[in-house]
């Protein structure tokens, strides 16, 4: 026997026996799985879709409802004098309100502070929007793949 | 190694779901070899697999596998980190498979594989195989040898033998893979080799051969 037929004949011995083989059903296991994770992914894409348009709504409304509130209360303190105006008229009731809030929590605000209030809230919620669903932050579209 | 064409890759990333049974098919034997190298549990070795194979149809799915060049190096690149999370969370401990731990002020490159060898095989059956009397029982020993042999490697070893001879990848791929100089895969890949001539050198050549002839 040559050096070359027992270094043929080692070669062949790793390759026999550093094999080993899976359960008969363990490919039929897998396409189970690959099939779920498809109707998973799919079912996912459909939910972030939802989520992503109710979210849009809803910093959309969260910023047009706070502009329009704050454009109310910086009104409402020099047009008050204005009876013909529906808008001043309105600004008050909300200021009043507000103030009544604040007042039962022992806090005395002036128009100015409630103003930047609303408008720290405001920006504070559209920051937290879009950070949970346009920065990678949601969970319903993390990428899964594997690593390299 | 049969490497899987960009087509069925395209194929499968447009909706052909049953085409990555192919897939499955070509890899599933080769990689489980090598996830049980690293967890050595069947269990464990065939959850870590099916988990590749999603990770790897996710990669598929999602687009992310197209830029890659091998198919097959990216496939058991996949698999080798999943075994590896996988002893993480069953074992608690750091896995290291590529650096040897080394207590003894007089070691040597290659003892551990010596002495890994020297405590799990039947020492008894390689000493007194020469003296069997008929070529087939002596076959049947040299096989029981190299079995045990190769259930015995160390995994500083065993997983890059697999790598060599099962996944088929070549010395450069071991090393990126596994971050070690291409030096250490070779070395490893000779020690392996060296050690299992030494255990059989005790019998004839001839039945070696016909080993080989079987």
């Amino acid at each position: 026997m040559t050096e070359d037929n027992l270094n043929k004949f080692i070669d062949i011995s790793f390759e026999e026996n550093l094999l080993s083989a899976v359960k008969p059903d363990f490919a039929e296991n897998v396409m189970r799985q690959v099939e779920l994770s498809k109707r998973f992914e799919a079912e996912d894409k459909k939910t972030f879709r939802v989520v992503n348009f109710v979210s849009v709504f809803l910093a959309l409304f969260v910023t047009s409802a706070g502009v329009f509130l704050a454009y109310l209360i910086s009104k409402g303190g020099s047009e008050s004098a204005d009876s013909e105006s529906y808008i001043p008229g309105t600004a008050d009731t909300i200021e009043q309100w507000i103030v009544k809030v604040f007042s039962l929590m022992g806090l005395s605000l002036s128009e100015n502070t409630i103003f930047y209030i609303l408008l720290v809230v405001v920006i504070l919620i559209l920051f937290l929007v879009v950070d949970r669903y346009f920065s990678g932050g949601g969970a319903v579209m993390k990428n899964d793949s594997g690593k390299i | 190694m049969r490497e899987i064409s960009p087509e069925i890759i395209t194929r499968i990333k447009n909706g052909e779901t049953d085409l990555f049974r192919e897939i499955v098919d070509v890899f599933k034997d080769r990689a489980f070899s090598l996830t049980m190298k690293i967890l050595k549990n069947r269990e464990e070795a065939e959850d870590a697999l099916q988990e590749s194979f999603l990770r790897l149809y996710r990669a598929i799915a999602s687009g992310s596998f197209e830029s890659r060049a091998k198919f097959s190096t990216y496939f058991y690149t996949i698999v080798y980190n999943a075994a590896v999370d996988s002893y993480r969370k069953y074992y608690s401990g750091s896995f290291n498979v590529t650096s040897i731990e080394i207590n003894d002020a007089n070691y040597r490159d290659g003892d551990e594989l010596s002495k890994s060898i020297e405590q799990k095989i039947d020492k008894s059956v390689y000493r007194s195989a020469h003296g069997t009397v008929d070529r087939v029982s002596e076959i049947n020993e040299i096989k029981k040898i190299v079995r045990e042999y190769v259930d015995a490697i160390p995994g500083q070893y065993s997983v890059i033998l697999n790598m060599f001879y099962i996944n088929e990848m070549s010395h450069e791929e071991i090393s990126t893979l596994l971050k070690i100089p291409v030096g250490t895969v070779k070395n490893r890949i000779f020690r392996a080799k060296q050690k299992l001539k030494d255990l059989l050198s005790g019998f004839y050549k001839e039945e070696l051969f016909e080993y080989l002839k079987n």
